[in-house]
């Protein structure tokens, strides 16, 4: 083994980077190289005097950096995401609040609650069933219109396949453009 | 109210910072405040410059945390952005000129100040160093910028030897071999002031 390999492996002893079966190497060679063993010695003062001259950090510094923060762009793109389903949701509940306390239940504040409730949920419920069903009619009326379409004319069909195929294409040039861009990209934002 | 220390992943802590838990930057800035302080103490050469910069670099890093690649380590996105700013200060200091509070009594104009650039540390930084850290920051300072630059990252930093690559770019191996030359001049240095 190079004496030199053995100085540079003390190198990266000194960082804790230096692997297990290097360190047993290192250590037989220690053994018999004195100079290795002063080299040791003057890396490990070296590394102490730099760590001796790190200066404090400032008491309080955390917190005049939290106080120093100002609301970031993402803050408010993310209040804004809430708060239109935020908004329908309180709407909706003090609505069904009022529908069950106009119904006059008459079973207490806990009973106008839970009717309250249960009438969200009777809302979101009937929601729910009318998007599908809106959805599922959706499409169908779509499918229809273009089987009629095709049936017109055997040219349909085949500018239905040319137009798929197109697309296709489209896609395909899309994602692999996107996955050489992010091979290329060399580094997060730096600023 | 702040949060207690968690063993969350610094990825983690981003993401839950990004989910609306701002207290969690707190746990971040405190988990790198010393490094961050250090490492530019180290570039700028002055201390009370370094905890403002530092200070602006977590407020930069908040502002895009979104923009934060979460393949990348948080500490490798911190330490570009602090080199980025240290950079910058260090380039505008070239530009700052200081009086000497000399004249020029035969010059034409009655004798305006000469000036020269402000290189060396402050005064207030000379007054807390120690005879012992003057001399280590002599040596560090006497280092080729590509050394002084890794050696910094490393022992102020305290950046591992792959997110010193990351944040600068360069194979491991060159990092370790930079590193390597970098305590051998360094070495030398302190031993012929010794």
């Amino acid at each position: 083994m190079e004496h030199e390999t053995f100085r540079e492996w003390l190198d990266l002893e000194v960082d804790g980077a230096l692997g297990e079966a290097e360190q047993v190497q290192l250590e037989e060679h220690l053994v018999s190289c004195s100079g290795c063993r002063d080299e040791r010695r003057q890396l490990a003062l070296l590394a102490g005097r730099l760590a001796a001259s790190r200066v404090p950090v400032r008491e309080g510094f955390a917190t005049a950096v939290m106080d120093a923060l100002e609301p970031a762009p993402w803050e408010s793109r993310l209040a804004r995401a809430w708060a239109w389903p935020l908004a329908l949701f309180v709407t909706l509940v003090a609505a069904a609040a009022l529908v069950s306390g106009a119904a006059g239940t008459g079973s207490g504040a806990a009973g106008s609650w839970w009717s309250a409730l249960a009438a969200v949920a009777g809302l979101f419920g009937a929601g729910l069933v009318a998007g599908s069903g809106l959805a599922v009619a959706t499409w169908t009326g779509v499918g229809a219109a273009v089987v009629e379409w095709l049936g017109r004319s055997p040219a349909n069909w085949v500018a239905a396949g040319v137009l798929v195929l197109a697309l296709d294409l489209l896609a395909l040039r899309l994602v692999r453009s996107g996955g050489r861009e992010a091979a290329r990209r060399p580094a997060p934002p730096p600023r | 109210m702040p949060h207690e220390p968690s063993a969350m992943t610094d990825e983690e802590l981003v993401r839950s910072v990004l989910a609306g838990d701002r207290e969690r930057f707190e746990e971040l800035v405190e988990r790198y405040q010393a490094r961050l302080i250090n490492y530019l103490h180290r570039l700028v050469r002055d201390v009370d410059e370094a905890h403002d910069l530092a200070q602006e670099v977590f407020v930069r890093v908040y502002q895009a945390l979104d923009r934060f690649d979460p393949q990348y380590r948080f500490s490798t996105w911190l330490f570009r952005v602090a080199q980025n700013a240290a950079i910058d200060v260090i380039r505008k200091r070239r530009f700052r000129l200081v009086p000497l509070g000399r004249t020029d009594p035969d010059a034409p104009d009655g004798g305006r100040e000469l000036e020269v650039p402000d290189l060396g540390p402050s005064a207030q930084d000379r007054l807390e160093g120690s005879e012992r850290d003057v001399r280590v920051r002599a040596a560090i300072d006497g280092l080729p910028w590509e050394y002084r630059e890794l050696i910094v990252m490393r022992h102020y930093g305290e950046l591992a030897y792959d997110e010193i690559a990351r944040t600068k770019g360069m194979p491991l191996g060159t990092v370790k071999n930079k590193l390597f030359r970098a305590r051998q001049l360094l070495k030398a240095a302190l031993a012929s002031e010794a």
